[in-house]
């Protein structure tokens, strides 16, 4: 077996590009739960839906060539189980967490109809948690995570994501959605 | 094959995005909410556009019937 | 609070007078007899009789009983029964009133319809304390008299407008969250748990009850050919409300005597129609009647304003109180009873526009059947049959308020 770096090169770098992709998704989901008019409604939502498809494509790349590379020893079972790898047992645990929650994230995505859409966003939500911890493992794992422009653009996908939701926030308690909250609730049936 | 797109009131909370890809049988009333053209009948040259309307709905509140 | 009619057109509410205002078991079989032992046994169906008698709904929507009881019975699944006791309108009295002094009848309708559509379960929803305090008295009693042939829940809740609506009905007799909800299945087949249920209002049962008992023929003697039978009317005209029974196709005039026909008349309660004076002394009570008028029956409930009231000013608060009971779920019910009882409040006070009333025509249309229930297209019926049945009133305060006071004389509930 020749000591290929493509692998290693390839693993590297899809994990980094997943990672942009899914920034970019993440700001855009927060964008259209926050209903901005600068593009139309549908473009919001149809871009969100391909920089997702995009970083979770992207993902499925980057953790199929890190298994299959023999440069470290990553077996199929540690891309979902995690902290029971050989090489890295915490930081590779984090990014099996992400690939956990992203699964669950998608596969809830796929059947929403049947979940109803209090259940599929509350599960959405998680996308987020996924995030975080894709970040956490690309700081900790990344081998190239202390070149400077990786430091660097890792550090501005985080700054806008957290921008994003401090926005989204501070614009939902402003705007006051004015739901009329009269819904009667199960206290008005008396047993 | 006469199809119809139905909306669940309880759950519309007027994003607008059905107004958006199917203009044809959808405007948006004074509040954002959906008005529906002809009983929201559906031709079928436009069944797609509704197809895609009731995928892309952030809260699942349209249904394409018989 | 008291009950009235002609002795001999009683049925609901034989037997009970002043001397007698509740009918225990043994009174309520003394004033309405045993039932019949071909239609307990089952050879004779009472949905074919309710079919020949043509037996409508008497929660408001008069839906022919039959055809929903069939379809249940029809349908796959355990069926149930749920009665309609919840009476969240605000100006009506009878169901409460039927459940307080005749208990048993309803009983009886809802053991009936249990067993005519093969239920072993029912429910009663019930709005009113005291109304729910006399059916559980008499359930308790015929248990003690021998093992009930259906199992019957009473559930109590909140007496608001739109806990009545037939699915926040069904919702509540499962415990939950009396809301309308959206379903592309009808309740027939799939209602509580999916189950096929029969909702049915208490007087529609206890109709059902005096019926088993009459017989089609019997039932036949009172009321007109196209709609036999009684029907209890909630009178409200002056001091309080009074329950009525009359057989249906009565004269408006039976109700409300001359005096009382001076000032506008409001009938079908607050998803009702406005009648002008002229209007009222040649209106019919029946289905056909009020249609003539351009209206509809609704749940019975009538209420005369004296000439000495403005129904605008009457009416106003009422449609504030109307947009505030929304459950709240739908768009165009929330924002657009808000924006509608802001205008008509305006006018109320002298201060509206052209504009607005050409907003209050347009949001007329643009609410009604847009929501999970009917309550939209009851409030726009109230609102625009109120315009149209005062266009002086109506012009008068466009020039300014009319000076004459709120007398508080349409009911909004306690």
């Amino acid at each position: 077996m020749t000591d290929d770096p493509i692998l290693w090169f390839l693993a590297r770098a899809s994990g980094l590009v997943s990672l942009l992709a899914l920034t970019v998704a993440v700001v855009l989901g927060i964008a259209a739960g926050a209903r901005t008019t600068f593009l139309p409604r549908f473009v919001t939502q149809g871009l969100h839906r391909a920089a997702a498809l995009t970083g979770v494509v992207l993902l499925l790349l980057h953790v199929v060539t890190v298994v299959v590379d023999p440069f470290v020893d990553v077996r199929w079972t540690d891309i979902v189980i995690p902290f029971r790898a050989d090489y890295q047992p915490l930081w590779l645990g984090l990014g099996a967490l992400a690939v956990d929650t992203f699964a669950i994230v998608v596969v809830t995505t796929l059947v929403r109809h049947r979940l109803g859409p209090q259940w599929w966003r509350w599960i959405h939500r998680g996308a987020y948690g996924g995030f975080a911890l894709s970040m956490a493992h690309g700081v900790g794992a990344g081998t190239d995570a202390g070149e400077p422009i990786v430091a660097a653009t890792t550090a501005v996908a985080a700054g806008v994501v957290v921008a994003s939701v401090c926005l989204r926030m501070w614009h939902a308690a402003v705007a006051g959605r004015g739901r009329y909250d009269a819904r009667l609730r199960r206290a008005d049936v008396k047993a | 094959m006469s199809t119809r797109i139905v909306v669940d009131w309880t759950r519309c909370d007027a994003h607008g995005l059905c107004a958006e890809l199917l203009p044809e049988v959808v405007e948006l009333d004074d509040w954002g909410y959906p008005v529906l053209a002809d009983g929201g009948r559906v031709a079928d040259d436009l069944r797609v556009h509704a197809l895609h309307a009731v995928s892309v709905c952030p809260q699942l509140a349209l249904v394409l019937k018989k | 609070m008291t009950a009235q009619a002609h002795p001999d057109q009683r049925r609901l509410l034989r037997g009970i007078s002043p001397a007698q205002p509740r009918l225990d078991h043994v009174a309520h079989l003394r004033a309405h007899g045993p039932i019949p032992s071909a239609i307990r046994a089952g050879q004779t169906d009472l949905l074919d009789h309710a079919e020949a008698v043509d037996l409508r709904g008497r929660g408001g929507a008069a839906f022919p009983l039959a055809r929903k009881a069939k379809a249940v019975r029809a349908a796959d699944g355990k069926a149930l029964v749920v009665g309609n006791g919840s009476e969240g309108e605000p100006a009506s009295r009878k169901d409460a009133t039927l459940m307080l002094c005749a208990p048993h009848l309803v009983i009886d309708g809802l053991e009936l319809a249990a067993v005519a559509v093969g239920a072993r379960e029912a429910r009663l929803v019930v709005g009113d304390d005291l109304a729910r305090r006399s059916i559980a008295e008499a359930i308790a009693e015929r248990e003690r008299a021998q093992r009930p042939r259906v199992k019957i829940t009473v559930v109590g809740v909140a007496d608001r407008f739109v806990a009545g609506e037939s699915s926040a009905v069904v919702r509540a007799s499962s415990g939950q969250a009396p809301v309308p909800r959206f379903s592309l299945i009808r309740t027939a087949e799939g209602g509580v748990n999916g189950r096929p249920t029969l909702v049915s209002n208490v007087e529609t049962l206890a109709q059902l009850a005096v019926l088993a008992r009459a017989g089609v023929a019997g039932y036949r003697a009172l009321g007109t050919h196209a709609e036999p039978g009684t029907g209890l009317m909630t009178v409200h005209r002056g001091a309080g409300a009074e329950v009525f029974e009359v057989p249906l196709g009565t004269p408006l005039t039976a109700l409300l005597t001359r005096g009382a026909l001076a000032g506008s008349v409001l009938v079908g309660g607050f998803h009702g129609t406005w009648l002008r004076p002229g209007t009222a002394s040649r209106t019919v009570l029946s289905r056909a009647g009020l249609q003539e008028v351009g209206g509809t029956l609704g749940a019975g409930v009538i209420v005369a304003l004296p000439a000495s009231a403005c129904p605008l000013v009457e009416a106003a608060p009422v449609v504030r109180m109307l947009a505030a009971a929304s459950a709240g779920q739908c768009g165009p019910c929330v924002h657009g009873l808000r924006a509608i009882s802001e205008r008509v409040s305006a006018l109320a006070e002298g201060v509206a526009t052209a504009e607005d009333l050409r907003l209050l025509d347009r949001w007329a249309t643009l609410v009604s059947g847009r929501g999970a229930c009917g309550h939209p297209d009851g409030v726009v019926r109230f609102v625009s049959t109120l315009l149209a049945s005062h266009p002086e009133e109506v012009a008068a305060h466009r020039n300014g308020p009319c000076g004459r006071r709120l007398l508080h004389l349409l009911p909004l509930g306690g």
